[in-house]
Parts: C-alpha cells; sequence; structure tokens
C-alpha cells in the first residue's frame, strides 16, 4: 500500500456503526460515521425492552448516542448516502450524498415551534405508523444529531408551493426550502459496512393478513409497548380496547425456502418471548401463546429466559404453524387454525391480536452498497465472510459487521462490530492520531474566594417565555447571594448568545455561570465548552432546567411555572456557587498486553493486540495452542480445523510484538487498568509482567456426559468431538443416533450450549455423505440451527437425516444395543438400533474459573461462565476497566463468534492502549487518608473496584499500627457517589456532588417554601 | 501568645470575652481551681494519638478566657477528671463550652460521623409529636417498669455495622421477663444524649422536656436502660421523679440459671463506668451466669476507651485507641468481648468486621444482654 | 386543606429517571407544579441526611428515583439505593413520616411513568396533609 489514511468510513449509524465509530475514534482515527435516515440509533431506538434482561433499550442505547455525537474524532453525515468508493486498501475515495434537510444546523435550536405550525401529518416510521408526525420533525426525543429535517416528498411548499408557515415561525432563520443537499468526497484508509437489516415485507405472505389492524408485526408490537410509543405502553387494538388474548406466528419470512428466505433470523424466538414477557407484565390477566417450529433460545441467558416465560410467567409455546390468519367475514375477529403437537387434532382458536415475528432481511440498500462497494455476497443475499475472518469482506480494506453479514442480536452485533473495528484499525495502525485534531483553549484564569456567579435565563423563543414570566425570573436572579450579573437570552444556545455568555464572562469577571434553559443531558456539553472558551474551568457551570421540568409540563400554570423556575434557578445558584474547578488526570500507564488462554478466541485477540503494534503476551497453561478447537476436526463450512489452526499458530508464534508462554498459569494480579503487574508460573516460568490490559480467553470444556443416555456404561456411546476424529480415521457403524441437550438444558445445567446442534448436524452430513446408505438419527428437543446454519439442517434431512423430538419429560431411554424413544407426535414408544451413538453434550466452563475470577476480581454467571459487563452492549469487557473476555469463556460459541469476540476485545483494550496517557473523569471521589479508617465498605458497594485497600502505617502521638486504607483509583472511578454515601466518617468526597453542594440545593429549595 | 499556642494544634482566637469572672467561677466544671500539674494530659488517651492537651486548654480559658479548638477533641470519657488533684471537671467544661458559643452544636459540624444522620434524626424529633425511637413493641403496657430501648432501631438502620442492635432490645425485655419484671417498652424520643455532648443544648432541653412528659404520662416507677450513654443522660442530666437504672444493676443480683462456661472480657463504657461508677454490676451479671472474666490490662477506672463518643472524630487516630483496646482483649484470650453501651459496640465491632483487615481479631463481641440471653437460650435448647 | 399545595422534592438519576422527566417535558405531559428536582448522577449517591433535610426544610413529600433494576448506569448502584431506602422508609416511619418518601424506578424511556408518578404523589400527600415539620423554626 503507497499510502495510509488514518480516517475510516462507517456506513450505518445502527448500533454496529455507532460501537466501531466509537471504538475507531477512541483508537486515534478520524471516523466519518454516515447514515441514511435524519438520526442515528438504528433498530435498536425502535426496540421497548432487550432479552433477556429487560432491560430499557433507549436508557442503555442513548449514552452511546450522546458519546457518538460529543466525540471530537467522529463526523456524522446523516441523511447521507454512500455513492460511490474508488481506491484501494488504506487510501479510498469515498462519495457521500447528503440530502437536503432544508434546516441549517447551526441555526436550529430544536424549539419546535415550526412543528407544531406544520400542518401535514405524516405516519410517523419511529412507531412504524401508530401514530403521525409532521413534514418537519425529528426522528424520535433522543435522536442525535437533534435538528430537524423537512421531509421533501410531503412538505406543502417543497411539493406545491403552498404554505411555508415553517419559514415565518422560525425566529433563527433556519429553514431553507433551497437547500439542495450537496455531494462530497471523503478519504479514507478503509471502510466498515453496518448497514443493518430490513424487517421481512408481511404483506409478501398475504395469508397472514397483515392488512387486517390488528394483526402487527413484531416492530410495531414493539413500539405498542413502549412507554414512549403510539399507546404508551398500552396494548391497544384497532376498536381502541386492549387485547385479552394475543398469539405470536414466528418464521414469518425466515426458515422459508418457498419464499427464497432460507435463513433462521437468530432473534425471533427470542424477541417473541421477550415481547409476550412484557406484555404480561403490562397486564397480568393477558393470555399469550407463541406458535414456533423450534424455539431458538441458543444464547446466554436465554435458555433460562424463555423456560421461565413458559413455566412461571405462563406464555403457551405450541410448535406448530397456523397455515395463516382467518379474520372471520361476520365479526371481523382474528383466528388460528393448527395442528395440535401430541395428535393428529386440528384446532381454531380466536385472538384479539396476531404478531407476526417478522424477519431479517438484507436491507435494498444494503444491496446498493454492497455493490458500490464491490463485496461478494452469499447466496442468501448477506455479505459474504470466513468463519475464521468473520469481519472480513472479499475486498480488501473493507470490513462487515451486524445484521449485514447475517442475522444476529445485539451483543453479537456489538462483538462484530468492535471486531470490524478492531481489523480496521490494524491496517491503519501507523496512522493513528494524525487526522485528530485537539481543541485548544485558553487557560484558565484565577477564581478568586469571591463567588461571581452569572445568572441567563433563557426564553428557548416561547418554549419558557410563553409561560415562565422570564424577566421576573431574571429580577429574582439578580437579588440570589453571588449573583453579580443576571440576564436573558432568546434562545441561550444559540451561536451568538454562546459569544455572549463568554463576553459576560469577561466583562463581569464571573467565575461561576447559571443557565436557565433545558436539560444538562442535552446542553450541558455545550455551555461546557462556553465557559472553556471564556477561560473558565468546565465545572464552574450548572443548567436549570426549566423547560422540560417546567414551562413543558406546566404549560397553563403560569404563575406556579414561574415560582418553580424561581426555586430552580435558586436552588442551581445555590449549588453553582460552592461548585470547585475540577481536572481530569493524565496518568502514565504501561501499554502492553496480556491474554490469558491459547485457544481460537485468545489467538487472535493476542494477534489483533499486536497487529497494532502494541507488545502482547499470551498465556497458555497447556503444552500447545489451539484449546477447544482441537478436540474438533471439522468446521461447519466443511474445512479442517487445521486448516484455520495452522497458520494462526504459525503467525503467533512468529509475530514480532507477541510473546507466547506454554505450559503456564497466571497465580497472581495486581494493580489496575494500565497498570498491571501479573504473576507468572509454569515449569523454568516465574516472572513479573506489567501490562496495561488483560484478555480473559480461557474457553470452555466439553461435558463428559457421566450419567446422562447411558454414557460411560456401553462402549459404544461417544460425544461428539470423539465422532469427528472417528469419523477422519473412518467407521463402519451403520445405525448412529444422536441425541442432543446430553447434559444440557436440565436442573443442573440450565443453559442452551448454543454450537451444539449446528455441530451435530455438520457431523450427521459427514456421516451421510461418507456412506448415504448408513441411517442417522437426531433425536432432539429443539434444533438451533440459527441463522445461516439453517442451511446445514436443510441440507441433512435433504440428505435423509432423520430428526425425531423428544421432550425434556420422556427422554429416550439407552439400551446396549437399542434406544426407546417416545414420538410424541404420533404418540407411540418406538425402539431404534444403534451401532454407534453419539451424544451432544454441553460445553461446560473450567472448574478453573472460580479461582481466576477472584484473581481478575471480575463475576462469573449462575453458570460459572465469565459475567461480562453488560450483556447487550458491553460484550467483551468487565465492569473492572482494563479486563476483558471472549470466546467460551464468556458462553458456549461458535468458531466464527468467538474469532469476532476476540477482535472485539481486542479493539476495546486498544482504546486504553493507544492512548498518550489515562485520562480520569473530573468528577471521580477522592478519600481524605486522615479520616479513612479503612473499614472497606467503600469496597463492597463500588461495581468497578475502584477504592483499594492499600496497606500503611498510621503514626500518631503513642500508638503506632499497620492498618488499610481505602485509595480511589481516579482511572476507573466513574463518579456515581455510591462509596461516599457507604462512608461512615465522611472520608470519601464524591467530586462535583459534594455532600456541602447537595445540601446547599436542599436548603435552597427550603428557602423558597 | 506565639509562646503558648507554640506546640498546640488548632487554637483559634474568639472575640467573644468572658463579661466578668464570675462566669468562670461559677461553671460547674471548677477549672478555676486548676493548678496546671498537667495530670490530665498526662492521662488523656486523646494525647496517646493527638497533640492535645487539657492543661493548655484550661489555662488559656482561666488565664487569656481563650477558647481552644481542642475541646473538639476531647472524648469525654472521664479519666482526666476521675485523676484530677483538684476536681477539675475537665469533660464538663468540654461540654459547657461546646454549648456556650451557640447552643445549637454548630461547631461539632464535620466532625460528627454518618454524615450527622443520627444528629439530624434526634433534631427532627423535636418537632414531630409522633416520633419514637423504638416503635412496634408495647411490652406490659400498665407495667410499673419502663424499659427504654434508645435509638438501636435507628443504629441498625444507618450504622451499617455487622451487629444487630435490635437484638440488644430484644434480650433485654426477654431477661427483664425472666426476671418477672414483666415491663413496658417504653416508646419516647431521643434521650439527647449526643446533642448534649456535641454543644445543641437547645434541642436537648426540648428533647429532656418532652421526654420528661412522656415519662410522667407512663405511670412507669422505675425506668430500665440498656445504654450506657441513655443511662448518664436520663439519670444525671434529666431531673426525672423515678428511678432510672441500667440493666446491668438489676441482672447483677438476678437468677437467670445461666450456667455458662465461657471466659469473657468485659470492656467498661466511659457512660457506665466512670461517668456513674457502676464497674460491679454487669461483672457480676456474667460470672453470676457462670462465666469467667479475663481482665484487660486497662479496666475499671483506669479502662481504655473504643475511641468515639457523642458520634465525634471517628477517624485514623480515634481508631489507634480501637486498636489498642481490641489488641488488650485479645492479650485476654477471652472468647467474648462483652460491653454495656450500643456505640462501643459498634465501634469496636466496625474495626474488628472491616474488609481484607491487616488484624484478626478470632473473639466476639456482644452486649452483655445478649450474650445472656443467648447463654439462657442455648441451655434451654439443650 | 382543599387549597394546600404540597411541596415535593425529587431526586433524579442523571441516566434513568432524569431523562424519564426530560422525556415527559418533551412529550408535554402536564402534571402538577409542586415539586423540585435535584439531579445527582446515581440515585446510589443519595444520603440519608439529603432525605431528612428535605423534610426538615419543609417538603411534605420526598421521590426518590432512579433507574429500573437491572438498567443501573453504574451496574448495580441502585440495588444500593433500594437497600438503603428500606431503612429511610423506616427510620422515617419512625418519625411518623414514613408515608412521605416514596421510591419510583423511571426509566429514560417513561416520561408518561414520571408523569403519573408526579400526579400520584402530589395526590398522596394532598391526602395526608402539610408535614408536621412545615414552617418550624429550628435555631434561634
Amino acid at each position: 500500500m503507497s499510502k495510509l489514511v488514518g480516517a475510516i468510513a462507517v456506513a450505518g449509524g445502527g448500533v454496529a456503526g455507532i460501537q466501531s465509530a466509537i471504538d475507531l475514534a477512541n483508537n486515534g482515527l478520524k471516523v466519518y460515521l454516515i447514515e441514511s435516515s435524519t438520526s442515528i440509533g438504528g433498530k435498536m431506538s425502535q426496540l421497548d425492552k432487550t432479552f433477556p434482561t429487560l432491560d430499557c433499550s433507549m436508557c442503555t442505547l442513548s449514552p452511546k448516542l450522546a458519546e457518538v455525537s460529543r466525540h471530537p474524532n467522529i463526523e456524522l453525515l446523516t441523511y447521507s448516502e454512500i455513492t460511490g468508493i474508488e481506491g484501494e486498501a488504506g487510501d479510498f475515495t469515498v462519495t457521500v450524498k447528503k440530502k437536503p434537510t432544508f434546516v441549517d444546523p447551526d441555526k436550529c435550536t430544536a424549539c419546535e415551534l415550526c412543528v407544531s405550525k406544520c400542518p401535514v401529518k405524516v405516519p410517523d416510521e419511529y412507531n412504524e405508523g401508530g401514530n403521525d408526525r409532521k413534514a418537519i420533525y425529528l426522528a424520535f426525543p433522543q435522536a442525535v444529531p437533534r435538528v430537524y429535517t423537512i421531509d421533501a416528498e410531503n412538505c406543502l411548499y417543497l411539493t406545491k408551493g403552498k404554505c411555508g408557515k415553517c419559514v415565518k415561525v422560525c425566529e433563527n432563520d433556519a429553514i431553507n426550502y433551497d437547500d439542495k443537499g450537496e455531494e462530497i468526497e471523503i478519504n479514507v484508509g478503509s471502510i466498515i459496512l453496518s448497514t443493518g437489516f430490513e424487517p421481512f415485507d408481511a404483506s409478501q405472505l398475504e395469508q397472514y393478513r397483515i392488512d387486517h389492524p390488528d394483526v402487527v408485526t413484531s416492530i410495531q408490537f414493539e413500539r405498542q409497548l413502549s412507554s414512549s410509543g403510539p399507546f404508551e405502553g398500552h396494548v391497544t387494538l384497532s376498536d381502541g380496547t386492549h387485547p385479552k388474548k394475543i398469539a405470536w406466528i414466528q418464521c414469518i419470512g425466515s426458515r422459508s425456502p418457498e419464499i427464497g428466505r432460507r435463513n433462521c433470523s437468530s432473534v425471533c424466538c427470542m424477541y417473541a418471548t421477550k415481547e409476550a414477557t412484557v406484555a404480561m407484565e403490562h397486564d397480568p390477566d393477558l393470555e399469550t401463546t407463541i406458535f414456533n417450529i423450534d424455539v431458538r433460545a441458543f444464547g446466554k441467558g436465554f435458555e433460562e429466559f424463555y423456560q421461565k416465560a413458559k413455566n412461571k410467567t405462563g406464555v403457551r409455546f405450541i410448535h406448530s404453524r397456523p397455515s395463516g390468519v382467518e379474520v372471520d367475514p361476520q365479526t371481523n375477529k382474528l383466528s388460528l387454525k393448527y395442528e395440535l403437537e401430541d395428535s393428529n387434532g386440528i384446532r381454531q382458536e380466536e385472538f384479539d391480536m396476531v404478531v407476526l415475528s417478522i424477519g431479517l432481511t438484507p436491507s435494498k440498500s444494503s444491496k446498493q452498497l454492497v455493490n458500490i462497494a464491490g463485496v461478494e455476497m452469499d447466496d442468501l443475499g448477506f455479505v459474504k465472510t470466513m468463519i475464521d475472518r468473520p469481519v472480513e469482506t472479499t475486498r480488501h480494506g473493507i470490513f462487515v459487521s451486524g445484521s449485514m453479514k447475517a442475522p444476529k442480536d445485539i451483543p453479537d452485533t456489538v462483538a462484530d462490530a468492535s471486531g470490524a473495528a478492531s481489523k480496521a484499525s490494524s491496517l491503519l495502525s501507523s496512522e493513528r492520531g494524525s487526522l485528530v485534531t485537539e481543541k485548544q483553549y485558553p487557560s484558565e484564569k484565577e477564581i478568586g474566594d469571591e463567588v461571581r456567579t452569572g445568572v441567563v435565563v433563557c426564553r428557548c423563543g416561547i418554549n419558557i417565555g410563553n409561560v415562565v414570566d422570564v424577566p421576573n425570573v431574571v429580577e429574582y436572579a439578580n437579588g440570589l447571594s453571588g449573583v453579580v450579573f443576571a440576564k436573558e437570552e432568546v434562545y441561550a444556545c444559540s451561536s451568538d448568545s454562546i459569544v455572549g455568555i463568554a463576553d459576560m464572562v469577561k466583562e463581569h469577571d464571573l467565575n461561576r455561570v447559571v443557565v436557565a434553559s433545558c436539560t444538562p443531558r442535552t446542553h450541558e456539553p455545550l455551555f461546557r465548552e462556553t465557559l472553556m472558551e471564556a477561560g473558565l474551568n468546565p465545572y464552574m457551570f450548572e443548567l436549570a432546567n426549566i423547560r422540560e421540568h417546567c414551562s413543558w409540563v406546566h404549560q397553563h400554570e403560569k404563575d406556579k411555572a414561574t415560582k418553580k423556575a424561581r426555586d430552580t434557578v435558586r436552588m442551581s445558584v445555590s449549588r453553582a456557587n460552592l461548585l470547585q474547578p475540577l481536572y481530569k488526570e493524565r496518568v502514565e500507564f504501561d501499554n502492553s498486553g496480556l491474554v490469558i488462554g491459547g485457544g481460537i478466541a485468545g489467538m487472535n485477540a493476542a494477534l489483533d493486540i499486536a497487529d497494532k503494534g502494541f507488545h502482547v503476551t499470551l498465556v497458555e497453561k497447556m503444552s500447545e495452542l489451539g484449546g477447544l478447537l482441537n478436540t474438533y476436526t471439522t468446521l461447519q463450512d466443511g474445512r479442517s480445523t487445521n486448516e484455520v489452526l495452522e497458520p494462526l499458530i504459525a503467525r503467533v508464534g512468529s509475530h514480532d510484538n507477541l510473546t507466547v508462554l506454554i505450559d503456564t498459569e497466571l497465580v497472581e494480579l495486581e494493580g489496575s487498568m494500565g497498570n498491571f503487574t501479573a504473576h507468572l508460573k509454569g515449569p523454568g516460568v516465574d516472572e513479573k509482567l506489567r501490562c496495561g490490559v488483560c484478555i480473559i480467553a480461557t474457553g470452555a470444556t466439553e461435558l463428559m456426559p457421566e450419567g446422562y443416555f447411558s454414557y460411560g456404561k456401553y462402549p459404544n456411546i461417544v460425544t461428539q468431538s470423539k465422532l469427528e476424529h472417528m469419523i477422519d480415521e473412518g467407521i463402519s457403524d451403520n445405525n448412529v443416533v444422536f441425541i442432543q441437550c446430553a447434559g444440557g438444558r436440565n436442573d443442573e445445567r440450565p443453559y442452551c450450549s448454543r454450537a451444539c446442534c449446528t455441530v451435530a448436524v455438520k457431523n450427521a452430513i459427514r456421516l451421510k455423505k461418507d456412506d448415504p446408505k448408513r441411517n442417522v438419527y437426531i433425536l432432539y428437543r429443539d434444533i438451533r440451527t440459527f441463522g445461516r446454519w439453517e442451511d446445514l439442517y436443510t441440507q441433512a434431512r435433504e440428505l435423509g437425516v432423520v430428526f425425531m423430538r423428544y421432550t425434556e419429560d420422556k427422554e429416550p431411554e439407552v439400551g446396549e444395543k437399542s434406544i426407546k424413544m417416545f414420538d410424541h407426535l404420533l404418540n407411540m414408544d418406538f425402539d431404534i438400533n444403534y451401532d454407534l451413538l453419539v451424544l451432544s453434550a454441553p460445553l461446560v466452563a473450567p472448574e478453573t474459573n472460580e479461582s481466576l475470577a477472584s484473581i481478575f476480581k471480575v463475576p462469573l454467571d449462575s453458570n460459572k461462565f465469565f459475567l461480562e459487563a453488560h450483556i447487550k452492549l458491553r460484550p467483551v469487557e468487565f465492569a473492572n476497566e482494563g479486563v476483558f473476555l471472549c470466546g467460551t469463556a464468556q458462553a458456549p460459541k461458535l468458531v466464527d463468534e468467538a474469532v469476532s469476540q476476540a477482535s472485539a476485545a481486542a479493539s476495546r483494550a486498544c482504546t486504553i492502549l493507544s492512548s498518550d496517557f489515562l485520562e480520569t473523569i473530573g468528577n471521580v471521589s477522592v478519600v481524605d487518608p486522615e479520616l479513612c479508617i479503612g473499614c472497606g465498605r467503600c469496597t463492597l458497594v463500588c461495581p468497578y473496584n475502584a477504592p483499594e485497600l492499600k496497606e500503611i502505617v498510621v503514626e500518631t502521638e503513642e500508638i503506632t499500627y499497620n492498618t488499610k486504607k481505602c485509595e480511589i483509583n481516579p482511572t476507573i472511578c466513574k463518579g456515581c457517589g455510591s462509596c461516599a454515601v457507604e462512608c461512615p466518617t465522611g472520608a470519601i468526597t464524591s467530586r462535583h456532588f459534594t455532600e456541602s453542594q447537595i445540601m446547599a440545593v436542599i436548603k435552597a429549595y427550603g428557602e423558597g417554601l | 501568645m506565639a509562646n503558648i499556642s507554640k506546640g498546640l494544634i488548632g487554637i483559634s482566637i474568639h472575640i467573644e470575652l468572658f463579661n466578668d469572672n464570675k462566669s468562670v467561677c461559677n461553671m460547674s466544671s471548677n477549672i478555676q481551681l486548676c493548678y496546671q500539674c498537667g495530670k490530665c494530659t498526662a492521662i488523656c488517651p486523646v494525647r496517646r494519638v493527638i497533640n492535645t492537651s487539657p492543661r493548655n486548654t484550661i489555662y488559656q480559658a482561666n488565664v487569656y478566657e481563650m477558647d481552644s479548638d481542642d475541646i473538639w477533641n476531647c472524648l469525654t470519657c472521664n479519666l482526666c477528671y476521675d485523676e484530677c488533684p483538684q476536681d477539675v471537671n475537665y469533660p464538663e467544661f468540654v461540654r459547657e463550652n461546646r454549648t456556650k458559643k451557640d447552643r445549637v452544636g454548630a461547631g461539632a459540624g464535620s466532625r460528627v460521623a454518618h454524615n450527622g444522620v443520627f444528629t439530624l434524626l434526634s433534631d427532627m424529633m423535636v418537632d414531630l409529636d409522633k416520633s419514637r425511637t423504638g416503635i412496634n413493641e408495647k411490652g406490659n403496657e400498665n407495667s410499673k417498669i419502663g424499659y427504654y430501648p434508645g435509638c438501636l432501631d435507628f443504629q441498625d438502620m444507618f450504622f451499617n455495622v455487622d451487629v444487630n442492635f435490635r437484638e440488644i432490645a430484644d434480650s433485654s425485655m426477654e431477661l427483664l421477663d425472666e426476671m418477672g419484671l414483666d415491663p413496658k417498652f417504653l416508646q419516647m424520643k431521643c434521650c439527647g444524649h449526643d446533642q448534649l455532648w456535641q454543644g445543641n443544648s437547645i434541642t436537648f432541653d426540648k428533647l429532656k422536656e418532652q421526654n420528661t412528659k412522656l415519662i410522667e404520662e407512663s405511670g412507669i416507677e422505675t425506668l430500665v436502660t440498656s445504654c450506657a450513654e441513655c443511662y448518664r443522660t436520663l439519670s444525671q442530666d434529666y431531673d426525672l421523679p423515678i428511678k432510672v437504672v441500667h440493666i446491668s444493676q438489676l441482672l447483677q443480683d438476678a437468677d437467670l440459671g445461666i450456667d455458662s462456661d465461657v471466659n469473657v472480657t468485659y470492656h467498661d463504657a466511659c457512660r457506665l463506668g466512670r461517668h456513674m461508677g457502676e464497674y460491679d454490676a454487669p461483672r457480676d451479671a456474667l460470672t453470676n451466669s457462670g462465666a469467667s472474666i479475663t481482665e484487660m490490662k486497662h479496666n475499671k477506672k483506669d479502662a481504655w476507651c473504643c475511641g468515639i463518643s457523642s458520634m465525634m472524630n471517628c477517624n485514623d487516630k480515634s481508631k489507634a485507641l480501637r486498636k489498642a483496646r481490641l489488641d488488650e482483649a485479645k492479650d485476654t484470650g477471652a472468647k467474648v468481648l462483652i460491653t454495656t453501651c450500643p456505640k462501643c459496640l459498634a465501634h469496636l465491632t466496625c474495626m474488628k468486621t472491616e474488609q481484607d483487615s491487616v488484624e484478626n481479631y478470632e473473639y466476639e463481641i456482644k452486649d452483655l444482654t445478649v450474650f445472656l440471653a443467648e447463654q439462657k437460650g442455648g441451655k434451654n435448647n439443650e | 386543606m382543599t387549597d394546600f399545595e404540597p411541596n415535593i422534592l425529587t431526586f433524579c438519576c442523571n441516566w434513568c429517571s432524569y431523562a424519564g422527566a426530560d422525556l415527559a417535558g418533551v412529550s408535554r405531559l402536564q402534571y402538577p407544579a409542586n415539586n423540585r428536582i435535584v439531579r445527582v448522577m446515581c440515585s446510589s449517591r443519595i444520603e440519608p441526611t439529603f432525605i431528612l433535610e428535605a423534610f426538615k426544610e419543609g417538603a411534605d413529600g420526598v421521590l426518590v428515583t432512579g433507574c429500573h433494576i437491572g438498567d443501573c448506569h453504574y451496574i448495580d448502584g441502585n440495588e444500593h439505593t433500594d437497600v438503603r431506602m428500606k431503612d429511610m422508609v423506616d427510620a422515617l416511619e419512625h418519625l411518623g413520616l414514613g408515608e412521605r418518601v416514596h421510591l419510583e424506578w423511571v426509566s429514560a424511556a417513561e416520561g408518561k411513568k414520571f408523569q403519573e408518578t408526579m400526579i400520584d404523589f402530589v395526590e398522596k400527600i394532598k391526602a395526608l396533609g402539610p408535614s408536621p415539620l412545615k414552617h418550624k423554626e429550628w435555631s434561634d
């Protein structure tokens, strides 16, 4: 490559694109995040809750949206599309067409006056048409960027030349009907494609009657459940009543070769289960039924969630697929006709509402983008990747992540996105920092002892000004203690007001500023920056929210709203008067990595770190690399595992930045992010290694299913991994039977092991191909060949593999030569003779996880796998900063998923390693050592292990004693302040939210009563 | 002046002067009798951990009519008063001076641990007619004997230490029942001990007035407390027309039918011991139940302190005192350290149970009543 | 008593309930103007003394709000809030103010719930009448 450009284009602003952008930007690369709609956030922003923890989707996503919008290294190009890609890896020219928004983002203050005046109503895409929006609109309340857009197709002025109301009402002249959009060219070193999926268009399947108002798609239902949705969270029928009985029909647009949608969509079983669960939480009397083919609850915590829904919540799961939705012509009522599972009976059942669990399909725009990018697609219409290179497309320098390469849930998408970021930044590691600029601010002026606070009260056009008596509030503010100057602004956040605030600081020699306007969640960063430009510490700022919390919610009580605004300003001023400058500390650190575990995940993670130019040590306790994959011989794409492992091991062994220690174990770990000291021991190894980050990739092992299905009792019963070696060596057995879930999905191991169905089907195909006359039976509970691997299931059936379902209450009984099997479809017992019985046993967590968890001070889940920081959005990291995880150490998974996670962990780890120094946040908690008595209660409440007890000697007049005292590591502390509450002696101060500051606010509150 | 202040910490010069020398003479603390022998400083437990001097503080007040911040460091443990050849009551001087300035305890400020939650609670009780420190229990409402639990419930809520404080009340009621006393469970407000010693005499006086009324209305003739501080406060700082006893004084001669063989050591709480002169009752109660007592090196009148009183000055210096005390208890080899003050119990347990501790103390720390109730229960279970 | 307008102080965590209150505003969901908001980063920052002080200052009711369990921006801060609030309610019951404090989880997406919580709590405190601590002199 002749030229390398230290910038990356990320196509798609969903959760995948967002994650890639944040990772890359934090790796010192310039990022262009290109999104075709008006806001980033993607499909996740439309979700109500996320499975299996029922977390609020928007709550977890919106901090990421804010992070993107604030990041100095990320340039957001929304309402934009890529129209051309030229060049080669390292030096691409990407043409981006920016569609006209007709609103000048620099002038728009999001005051919404235009929205209230706009006469046009259009079905609201965000709420899936559940309500209307205007022709000038913000996609959703938390949209980023917060800039309004005129929908050119529906605007009266733009279509018919009439109206123009928004222009008249806009006080900032932000509307520009002549906006033509523009086409720009950006120069980047690599490109990540992550434009996601499109929900299957249910109108293609007429028999499921999406035309009926009470038949909804799952995403429409999701909006119905959301408290910010069209019905404020109350599921509502077309007649305005609430349903008593809802059915979900699975696999609409999935697992349906007849309409060309062969793949399983991976997420529908879980979202349907979630939707049913949440709907029943809203209305406990609701009856819910999910019609399915197999319940594919294969991810971490999914099976447990499914079992809870089935057995505790009372969701009815029926293994049957209704032929269609029938509508009674007289009553317009909905009913479903389906075959009963355990007999030949047919039932017709009425439901008030039917939800179609629509699948994930490649979007049309994705297909265009794929063509523009010149990368290959697979025969399912997704971007083609390899199992061992899961984020690389067929074109060098262009990477792919998320559901653009196969249907995926959020954590897999996020891992993929970080993985793609890792590969993209490895390519450009030499250019790190070359295109990012740091903004320079004037030096801070001296803050004297005298409190000199300035107050700006914002009218926000009429938003505040029409309800709150702003001049009255200004006058009141002028009389408050500490206030030397107060004034009003029409829009405090407009660019001229911002300059005015900086001038005000200088003119009145202010050292603290209070702006009474809107929410700090959107506007605090802007005003803090204003203070910095005026030579004040950004923490000397306080926002009084008199819009969202006052004028907007008390629109008809002007006097009360004015009183509330005065109170709010007084409370804010009392706090502002006590604010102190805070500084982010810069801490030196060691920019090398340590990876524990030399399996495919550990090796990939180590290589990704090494490829970015950092030194990494890979520690393996066994005497050879390869881990779990050594016990298998083939991959599900037909290649041998050696084909993948051998070159990988060779690269690991020869990389300049990589040290491999085999036969070595980690016995102790001290320190924290940036400055760990790892004690490594093994024959001939006893060293203390310094490193900045650690990755746990210690994998899982296949259960030896002693006690299940006569394993160990008869010689001809083996596990899948043993079978693989037997096939390689050649076998002659004629009747081969597989039993799935041998030792899994039971009380002892309630989780699904995710990979076994795919492995079993893969091996069944091999056996059939080896000898087509051979009989292969698979006895299963649910076949979970999710995503693209559904094709393997289909292929196995084509080859004549026989699949028979058993249920957990009637498990097959294994004798020496035959298996007694109850076939519940036919309601009969069968005997199946076997020559070889193969048990699909789950992957289990190694026993060493417990000691490793205590060394790293990280948690394990109930199945003893490592527990990540957040099951959706932080899948490869721990709450303990600087420690990451990947591969089957986190949960059972397939090889491509492990590799993707490995790159993701490396990407996350390198956001730390690639900085010049570690920077703390300003509002950390600090300990007064004289007051600290070393009780350690802070260590019990801190979720990040930021407080550490360190041994010191206390010398008093006569008594000298050894004790431990707490030190809070400012690089780890996140400033929640819980430790300060827990501290009995008042030794801990939660900066920026100190006891005296908050008490002052409460006392100021009391002054107005 | 410069010479005097040298070597002292925390001297602050107040503008406010005494109006006349009479006000000094009238103080009940007798400080005008001080002849600067310095025995107080020599014996002062606080002097062992910080540079404080009762002698200098008294001298400054006597000679220069100057205040010293040193008054805020005092534990008011009475060790100096007990030893003083001139009977100067330094703790009383401290209390008066803490009160003198504003009578609202503002000087205690950030020295008060637990963010002042206990002070705030008792503060609020003054204006809340229905507020009570103990609720949900009545006992025999017609009894002439009342048991007052003190602020045990609040301690369970806000001490956050591995002690079940409420168990002290339950054990006390159980033991009183066992003695056939059939007590009433006295619901009233905070006794005001901490307010008094933090210098908030206004709040204390109100609590005293309100509690006195409640006690009078209750019809009881004897008030029993299990807390050394309540005992001191209700008997010394209130003017109650009825008898106030510490529960150990009833247990002293009681036949509880306990035959314990546990080796214990006993920690004298300053409020029960030196303030009230009660050293024998808790010891007798223990030995009468079969327990053997191994005394710590410093006991009874000489007993060392838990390091905290009136919830003030919890820091690494006072922790040194706790450590010294826990070490002494460890040296006895006793299985259980017994105390009669919930605050000693809280603060000694806090150090014993700290996370990832440098020191290990194997023995248990228990309130006298809980220990006896357990021994009794244990026996019955056999 | 009919014209009694209670004073409510509400503690909001930055990430969920404050955002929920914002969303109520964005959605123009009207509720009575009786509350004032104190923002903290996490509900686990709320000291018991903050709540007591609010009552001492004359609040008729105190609302503590945070993220739903599992949604905490700081992993499990709100679980500590949950535990501490049980003690707080117990303490206020001893003071005779137990019904005047309430803990509610409000997510960033629950503008409607924030509105409803406000309406319900104001009604509840109206029914209880003014706090016995109202307009008391605290020091001389």
